[in-house]
Formats: C-alpha cells, sequence, structure tokens
C-alpha cells in the first residue's frame, strides 16, 4: 500500500474461517445465531439472484471459494491522492490455477450481463507477470500467481507490484508499524486509521480542521465527558485509531473485538482519584450493568479548561439546578466531591404489581452511587430524591393527572422511599408511564436509585446479602445481555413495528421484517463484555466480547 | 320554507317540496367527464389518480358514484395495530396512524366525514392529555359519523374527551359550568341566533352529573341538577340525553347539520335554498348523514359549476389529494407533520371552533409550507428518498417526450380548468426541462404549488 495510505484494513485469517466453516466453532455458532435466519429472510429475489452467480463464479461454495480466495490473506487500503480518493484491494489466493478459474468465471458472467462478447477473455496487458484487465476506466484487475489486485488503474496495480522496492510504502512507515505489531495471524480483521494523516489532508483541501471541527468539539463537551467519559471524549484526539476482530479463545463461539487509540492528549483532565470501584450486584438476570468512572468533581473543578466558555453557564445553572433539591448547597464544590467519581448502572426485567404491567414494557435501571461521607450525605440524597418526586407530582398536577404516591417502606432493614402511580381501572388499559415506580435507599455507603421500585428492592437486597462481585482495576465495564434484552424487544414487537411503519412510511411487513432482524440481531449475542482501558499516558484500548448465542437459544417461541 | 318549521312539519312537506336544487344530476352523454370525476373523487373523499379517474369514467356516472361511496376494509392491520401505540401516551403516533387511513385506506369518505366532524365537534389533546381518550373520540367520529346524527350527538355529549375539553366534571348541581350547553347550542346543533342566554344556563343545568371517571363516562346522579328546566321554549326536568332531544327537535337544527354538510361537500358559504334542501333531505332520511351526502353528491347542485373548484382545500385534504393524485407513498408522520405546518394538526384543533377553514387557510407561512411539500412531492420522482416515493411516469401515463409532459399533468391534475398563464408557463418549464423525468418533476410542482390546484 502507499505511504499515502489513511485506512488500511487487513483480513489475515478471515480465508480460514471461511473454509473451515463447517468445523469451525464460531463459523457454525454465527451461522445458526438467530440473526443468520433472518438475515436469509429479507434477502429479495434480486440479492437470491447474485448470491447464486457469485456462489457460481466461487466455485459452488461461498464459504469455500471465498476462504480459496483469501486464504493467504487480504488488505483494502484508502488513500487521497491529489485530493481524490484512492483505493486498492489485494488477495493472496490458496493457488494460482483456482483463482485464474474463478476471475474467467466471473469474467464469463460480466460479459454475459453487458454484452461483451470475448471483450474480457485476454488480459489487456502484461505487466511483471501480472496478467490485467480493465472495465472501462474505474477498474483494473490484476493476477500475478496467486496475488490478486483490484484498483482503480493501472497506476494502483503498478504500485502493488513494485511495491517491496518503492521507497513509497506504508510498511514503513514508522506509525503504522508500529501499531501492526499488534496484528495476529489469526485476526479475522486488523484495521488501521491514520487519523493525523486525515487532519492533514482535510486541512490542506477545506481550512483548518474543516472535517474535525466536530471532532474537536466533542473534546470539550461537557455532556460527553459526564455520559461517555473523558476517555472517549478525549479518545477524537488521537494520532490513529486500530481495530482488531478474532474468534474467541479456546474455541469458544466468540468474537472479540479490540479499538485502540493511540496518541491521545489526555493532557488537563483531572488527576485519577484513587478509589475503589463498588461492588456490582451478582446476578445472572441482568440485561445490563456498566460501571463507569466519571469524577464529575474533578471535570466541575477544572471546568474552565476542560470545556467551551459557551458551555459554562449552563454547567452552572445544571449545578444551581442540583443546589436547589440539596438544600442551598453549593452542590459542585461541596457535594460531588464526596462522592464516588466510580458509579453503577444495573438493569433488569421489572417486576410490577398486579393490574400495573404497562402495555410496552422497558427494562428498569438503578443508579448505585458511593457516597464517601454516607453518615454526612445520606439522608441530603434521600432528601433530595423526595423533593424532585414532589417537583414531579406537580407537573402531574398541571396536566390534570393524578400524583404519584409517596411512601416510606422497608425491604427488609433498609428503609426505601417509593412513588407509585395510582393503579388504573381494568378497562382503562396501562400507560408505558407505569414503567416508572421511582424508589431509592441507602445501603451503607452505596445510595440506589432507579426507575423501578422492584429493581431498586432487589438492589437492596443483593448488596445486604453480600451478593456481590467486586471489581478490580481501573476500566469502565459494561455487560450486555442479548438473549434478556430480546425479550424486550419481543414485547413490544408490534408497537415497535408500527412505529417504524408510521414514521418512516414503511409497509407493515417490511416493518416487521425488519424488526424482526434486530431482534434475532440483539438474541445473537448471549453476552456482550466490555472494557475501556488506558494502558499508557496516550492511549486507550477498548476490548469487548461477543459470546454468540446457539439458534435454539435466542430463537423466539412462536415465528411471527 | 318557513323559519319556524320543526323538522316534522319539513318531512310532512316533503313531497310538496320539489327538490330543485338537489335533483339527481342525470349527466347528458360526455357530461360525466374526468372534470366530474375528478371533482367526485375530492369532494367525496380525498382524490384519486388518473387510473381510478378513468376507470370511473368509462364505467359511467352510477357506478362511479358507487365507487366513490364505497368503503373498502382490507386496512384492517393498520386499524387493529394502533392500541399498540396508545399506552405510550403521546398523540404524534395517533396523528400518524389517521393520515395512514386518509392517505392510503380503502374508507376516504369515512375518513373525510370523520375529519368534518372531528373539526365540528372540536377537541384538543392539547388540554385532554390521553392519546387513548382521544382515540375513542376518534373511533366513535369513525363508527357514527355517517350514520344518524342524532345519535352522534347524544354519544359526543358522553365521550370523555369531550367532557374533559369542556369541563363536564366542574358542571354540578348549584354550580353549573355552561361551556358544553354553550357549544352545543351555538357550534354543534343550532348556531347563533337560535337561543338565548337563558337557554344555555338551562341546558348546562340538564348536562350537570355528567362526567368521568378515568377513561371512562359515569353519570352521577349525586351531582345531578335534576329540577325543572326551560330550554327553547320548552319545560320539564330534562337531563343531558331529554335536552339533546329539545335541541335536535328545533327547526334550526337540521339547517345547522345541512349548512356543515353544504360547506364540506359542496361550497364555502351555501345558498340559504340549499341549506333548506338539505334539511329537508336530513330529516326525511332520519337525519342520516350517509344517505344525505349520497342526495347531495347525486345532485345537481354538487356538479354545478359555482360548485366546483369553490374550496380552498384544507391542509390534511390537501396533502391526501396529491399524494393521492400522484399515486404516491408518504411517511405517515411525514404527511401529518406538513398538514401540522400548514395550520392544521389533528387532534389539536386551535379552539372550539375547531378550524375556520377557507380563505383563513392562505396566510404567509402555511403558503410556505404547501408550497414546501408539494414541491418535494413532485421533485421525488428525480430526487429518490426512502420516505416519499413516487413515480410520475406511471401517475401521467408514462409520456415518452417532453413535450407531452405539460399537457398530461395539466389534464390529470386540473381536467377542465381554464388557466391560460398557468398553462404557459407550464410547456414552458416541462420544454425547457434536461429530460422527461426531470420534466415531469419541474411540471408537476409547479402545478401542485399554483393557486388553481389549491382549490377544489
Amino acid at each position: 500500500m502507499p505511504s499515502s495510505t489513511l485506512v488500511y484494513i487487513e483480513a489475515p485469517a478471515l480465508g480460514e474461517l471461511l473454509a473451515k466453516s463447517a468445523t469451525d466453532p464460531l463459523a457454525r455458532a454465527l451461522a445458526a445465531a438467530p440473526v443468520a435466519a433472518s438475515i436469509g429472510a429479507a434477502l429479495d429475489e434480486e440479492a437470491h439472484v447474485a448470491l447464486a452467480i457469485a456462489r457460481e463464479i466461487l466455485g459452488g461454495s461461498l464459504s469455500d471459494g471465498l476462504g480459496d480466495l483469501l486464504s493467504g490473506g487480504a488488505a483494502a487500503g484508502l488513500s487521497f491522492k491529489r485530493g481524490t480518493p484512492d483505493w486498492l484491494v489485494v488477495a493472496r489466493a490458496s493457488d494460482g490455477e483456482k483463482l485464474a478459474a474463478t476471475i474467467e468465471r466471473a469474467f464469463g458472467a460480466i460479459a454475459t450481463k453487458f454484452a461483451l462478447g470475448d471483450a474480457l477473455s485476454k488480459p489487456a496487458e502484461t505487466i511483471a507477470g501480472a496478467d490485467i484487465w480493465y472495465l472501462g476506466d474505474k477498474l483494473a484487475i490484476a493476477r500475478q500467481d496467486r496475488l490478486l489486485v483490484l484498483a482503480p488503474g493501472e497506476g494502483g496495480i503498478r504500485g502493488v507490484l513494485d511495491r517491496a522496492s518503492d521507497e513509497n510504502n506504508l510498511a514503513l512507515d514508522a506509525a503504522f508499524a508500529a501499531a501492526r505489531t499488534h496484528r495476529k495471524q489469526s485476526d479475522l480483521l486488523w484495521a488501521w486509521v491514520n487519523m493525523s494523516g486525515a487532519r492533514a489532508w482535510s486541512d490542506k483541501l477545506a481550512g483548518k480542521n474543516h472535517m474535525f471541527k466536530e471532532f474537536d468539539e466533542i473534546a470539550r463537551n461537557p455532556i460527553i465527558h459526564a455520559f461517555l467519559g473523558s476517555s472517549i471524549a478525549h479518545a477524537t484526539s488521537a494520532d490513529s485509531f486500530e481495530v482488531r476482530v478474532c474468534a474467541g479463545r479456546g474455541g469458544a463461539a466468540a468474537l472479540e473485538l479490540e479499538v485502540r487509540a493511540d496518541g491521545v492528549e489526555f493532557a488537563a483532565e483531572p488527576a485519577l482519584r484513587d478509589v475503589r470501584p463498588p461492588p456490582l450486584p451478582n446476578r445472572t438476570s441482568e440485561c445490563a450493568s456498566l460501571l463507569a468512572y466519571r469524577d464529575l468533581a474533578g471535570l466541575y473543578a477544572h471546568r474552565t479548561q476542560l470545556f467551551e466558555p459557551s458551555t459554562l453557564p449552563e454547567i452552572q445553572q445544571g449545578i444551581a439546578g442540583f443546589a436547589l433539591f440539596f438544600g442551598g448547597v453549593d452542590f459542585g464544590a461541596e457535594i460531588l466531591p464526596r462522592v464516588s467519581p466510580w458509579y453503577a448502572l444495573v438493569a433488569r426485567a421489572p417486576e410490577f404489581a398486579a393490574g400495573t404491567k404497562p402495555e410496552i414494557e422497558y427494562p428498569a435501571g438503578a443508579l448505585l452511587i458511593q457516597l464517601l461521607e454516607p453518615e454526612r450525605d445520606g439522608a441530603a440524597f434521600v432528601s433530595a430524591f423526595q423533593s424532585l418526586l414532589a417537583i414531579v407530582n406537580v407537573d402531574l398536577a398541571q396536566k390534570r393527572r393524578p400524583a404519584m404516591r409517596i411512601a416510606l417502606e422497608r425491604e427488609g432493614e433498609t428503609q426505601i422511599t417509593v412513588a407509585r402511580h395510582a393503579p388504573p381501572k381494568p378497562e382503562d388499559g396501562v400507560d408505558q408511564s407505569y414503567n416508572l415506580a421511582p424508589a431509592c435507599a441507602l445501603v451503607g455507603g452505596t445510595f440506589v436509585v432507579g426507575t423501578h421500585e422492584s429493581v431498586v428492592r432487589s438492589t437492596v437486597r443483593d448488596l445486604v446479602a453480600g451478593r456481590v462481585e467486586l471489581q478490580a482495576g481501573s476500566a469502565d465495564r459494561l455487560r450486555l445481555d442479548g438473549t434478556q434484552l430480546a425479550t424486550f424487544l419481543d414485547k413490544n414487537f408490534d408497537a415497535i413495528a408500527l412505529a417504524s411503519s408510521l414514521n418512516e412510511g414503511k409497509s407493515i411487513e417490511k416493518a416487521r421484517a425488519e424488526t424482526r432482524m434486530l431482534r434475532e440481531l440483539t438474541a445473537s449475542i448471549a453476552s456482550l463484555d466490555a472494557r475501556l482501558e488506558r494502558p499508557t499516558s496516550t492511549s486507550l484500548v477498548l476490548h469487548a466480547s461477543f459470546a454468540i448465542a446457539r439458534g435454539s437459544e435466542g430463537r423466539r417461541s412462536e415465528p411471527r | 320554507m318557513k323559519p319556524s318549521e320543526s323538522p316534522t312539519e319539513l318531512i310532512g312537506r316533503r313531497d310538496a317540496l320539489q327538490l330543485a336544487l338537489l335533483r339527481p344530476w342525470q349527466p347528458a352523454p360526455g357530461a360525466f367527464d374526468r372534470a366530474a370525476a375528478t371533482h367526485l373523487f375530492a369532494r367525496a373523499g380525498f382524490g384519486a389518480s388518473r387510473d381510478v379517474v378513468d376507470r370511473a369514467v368509462a364505467d359511467g356516472f352510477d357506478r362511479a358514484i358507487g365507487l366513490a361511496l364505497a368503503a373498502d376494509e382490507s386496512d384492517e392491520i393498520l386499524r387493529a395495530g394502533i392500541g399498540k401505540l396508545l399506552p405510550t401516551g403521546e398523540i404524534a403516533p395517533l396523528q400518524a396512524w389517521w393520515v395512514a387511513l386518509v392517505l392510503h385506506g380503502g374508507a376516504p369518505l369515512r375518513e373525510r366525514v370523520a375529519l368534518m366532524w372531528h373539526g365540528h365537534f372540536a377537541t384538543s389533546f392539547d388540554k385532554v392529555q390521553d392519546s387513548r381518550m382521544m382515540h375513542a373520540q376518534n373511533a366513535l367520529l369513525r363508527e357514527h359519523g355517517l350514520g344518524d346524527f342524532r345519535a352522534l350527538l347524544h354519544k359526543v355529549a358522553r365521550d370523555p374527551a369531550m367532557l374533559v375539553w369542556l369541563d363536564g366534571n366542574e358542571n354540578q348541581r348549584g354550580r353549573p359550568n355552561e361551556n358544553f350547553a354553550r357549544e352545543v347550542l351555538e357550534l354543534f346543533a343550532l348556531g347563533i341566533g337560535n337561543y338565548g342566554e337563558h337557554d344555555v344556563r338551562e341546558a348546562a343545568r340538564a348536562f350537570t352529573g355528567f362526567g368521568t371517571s378515568g377513561r371512562s363516562f359515569v353519570f352521577r346522579a349525586a351531582l345531578h341538577d335534576g329540577g325543572s328546566k326551560s330550554v327553547l321554549g320548552r319545560t320539564g326536568t330534562f337531563g343531558g340525553d331529554e335536552v339533546l332531544d329539545v335541541v335536535l327537535a328545533h327547526p334550526a337544527a337540521p339547517r345547522h347539520v345541512a349548512r356543515v354538510l353544504l360547506r364540506e361537500l359542496v361550497e364555502p358559504v351555501p345558498s340559504d335554498a340549499a341549506i333548506d334542501e338539505t334539511a329537508v333531505v336530513l330529516v326525511a332520511n332520519e337525519w342520516h348523514i350517509g344517505r344525505t351526502i349520497e342526495t347531495i353528491v347525486r345532485s345537481e347542485l354538487f356538479f354545478s359549476p359555482a360548485a366546483r373548484r369553490s374550496r380552498i382545500a384544507g391542509p390534511v385534504e390537501l396533502v391526501a389529494r396529491a399524494v393521492r393524485m400522484l399515486d404516491a407513498h408518504v411517511a405517515p408522520r411525514d404527511a401529518a407533520q406538513a398538514a401540522e405546518h400548514m395550520g392544521q394538526a389533528l387532534f389539536r384543533p386551535p379552539s372550539v371552533k375547531g378550524w375556520d377553514g377557507h380563505r383563513a387557510w392562505i396566510n404567509a407561512g402555511a403558503w410556505i409550507a404547501r408550497h414546501n411539500f408539494l414541491a418535494g412531492l413532485a421533485r421525488a420522482h428525480v430526487e429518490k428518498t426512502d420516505r416519499t416515493q413516487v413515480n410520475l411516469r406511471a401517475a401521467f401515463g408514462e409520456p415518452q417526450v417532453r413535450e407531452q409532459v405539460a399537457e398530461v399533468v395539466l389534464s390529470v391534475l386540473l381536467p377542465g380548468v381554464d388557466a391560460p398563464e398557468l398553462a404557459t408557463r407550464v410547456r414552458s418549464v416541462a420544454n425547457e426541462s434536461a429530460d422527461v423525468d426531470h420534466a415531469l418533476a419541474d411540471a408537476t410542482a409547479l402545478v401542485l404549488t399554483s393557486p388553481e390546484f389549491q382549490l377544489c
């Protein structure tokens, strides 16, 4: 690839996976995953015809044919030459003769479709032992033994064939070479994006940071820092990104994904606080859980250095709003520093009291906040929650809706504040607002506040009983259970499909098919476990592991 | 006809009164042409495509009437599904769902009449704040809108959304709230000048106790004023239902309803003669709206030159007519929002009077909104989007060259309309376009956004 390549993608072991698809655990799991059947069913006639042609070109079997084609690896690159995009695709097949036969079949199909006669029966020219064909002025195809090269024109082909002796070679780029040391031969995909190169190109073409202006704004956006975290906010300053996809370890039916950002500027951030992450409730019935480091006190204290000046008044307004609930105390300077920078969020299926199960059901969430001085601040947090409920009731009254009933109850020995809508009359139906029965409780130093009392109560029970999982390290961590989440898509299937149809103008049938595919895709993920870490002072790594659900696990019990 | 005649007396005179304006139209050969058929479908529904209009002309007047008034129930899937979105509590899904039925449903007359009653018995989500109740009212209007108006009025009086809208729960013995009673007399059934303030106060007493419990109607006897009331010259211990019967027995009542029907179907300011005749027909048909509409739609009055293109189309009507005439497909949510930008947000009329309509539809902002939607619809032929699909070649019978475009577009969208200046501009635009497709898009945009197309 030329040294000007900005995006490089390689598939070292993809061919091997495809060739062994009949026996490889991951390949079999992907083929049997719930979403695979949905994709097949969603293909229209045109797509089926195209697949049949592809099968024929590849020698009768898509997986075997592609496996042969990519067995020695494949790579693609995107660069910009004098302001226009340029690209290149290279693949090393298992066998030169098989590759020649595949090319011949492909050209036969193209010639038939476009009535080209025998225009492609012979190569247009031969350079350095490679046969080259041209399809118009947009595509050049070259074969040199088992090497296949696709490029927009002869220049790209020559570039590959001459590259070994050419100093204008991406392989000689220091940053690329350093990044490529992370690539493994067993990777299904490895990609590298030269962000600093892209910025330089963008500057040259369209003024200072034209394309990346939004990226820079992300890095100074307080909302991004608060919700996605400072790590992600600053990742936009990275010099390069790498993406690795590989099969799970030990033959598991799993995919591993790693996204790495290098050359990230974390300067001006508040120093990491030495506080241990809280324990997370240890449950198998969780839809999702998140452990996140958000030093809101530090962000607030350093706001003038971190954020755009235009956002400062809004930040102050938000802080003043919180002060209203905490008796006028300076929330940013006094309360936040006494709150741990670690937050945990859990989501589960709620349990509804009789007559209050809503017709549109959502997972319920609970936020766990560690108070560093619970004796001092615990009561204030509970009072703040109760004040918030009072304001919600004022709003409901203005809309002529009945108020939520607030009660102080007990879950074991723990006091819990809960607010509930009055049960509706049976003939009136149960609106989605009944997903909300907010509650809070204080368990030791942990303030638990949730959207539904059932998840707060179960979290309280887990914390009190010590049914928790201790967290180590300094990584943000996200876990999802796709099969659990898919049950909510099942429950709300008709509503989702109809909303899609009405909002986007699709037919009901198409909306249902797409909703079904989303459901199967979600159900195909038995579990997702993702961690975000900073291995060095200038790099960030997101590591995610996807376990693929077996087909029978994720399947709906009744077809729709 | 005497203004003081009661509906019963009107029936008695029916045989003596020869229907003049509403006598059935018997078109001479060739008189039921594209222009007449287009007018029929535009007024009895929301317009029709070129194919449907051509087929109607070929089938003849009687069969065309039957087609225009027919109801195809095959859109059950839409009707069945909206219940799944009502629990969101939001009005946007309900707006989009109804627009979907207006745009593509198989019962355009039913939707047209429901829309008419929605403006007549105006009730707004902005106060009711309950999408299930708004849907229930909509279902009532759609189910009973073509039936007996008397039954419809009685049902509306017990409709929970209406009761919330007009403060029925606050109307109690000793503290009557006059809102609903006033609107029954002024807007729903009689009209200004046919009642006095005393009648409003007394009628309000009759409606005391009508209220809601949750989303249901409830009659609270303890809150009802059971005393004697004097309404419109009649005295009795009327309850809500009885006072409605008193109102409907007033001679002005059938004329008031007749005026509503004629404004919707014939002309914005109907003549007294037309109103009188329609009132007689209404009463003779036992207040049946559907049969009365059929009489109107078959009449010489309906097809008279004065009636054609005499109304400024309301936003929902305009959006639907453009979509149906082009056999296009627009995301219902987008269509509902377009109508809202033009000044008509379904389920959110601006006041108890509903929408004023006719010239009130046109102001600077509304005009821009009309232009943007209609031009965008036409341009979707060449600027493909997922949310709006239109094939103008099919809509206009596959013109082969640019020079054919102006004629086919005008003949389909404005059949029988004499507009030489517009025609000149359309021809010029079409002939200067790059190709047939752009000619179609440009010509269609020009016609749709013309003042002529706003009239129907």
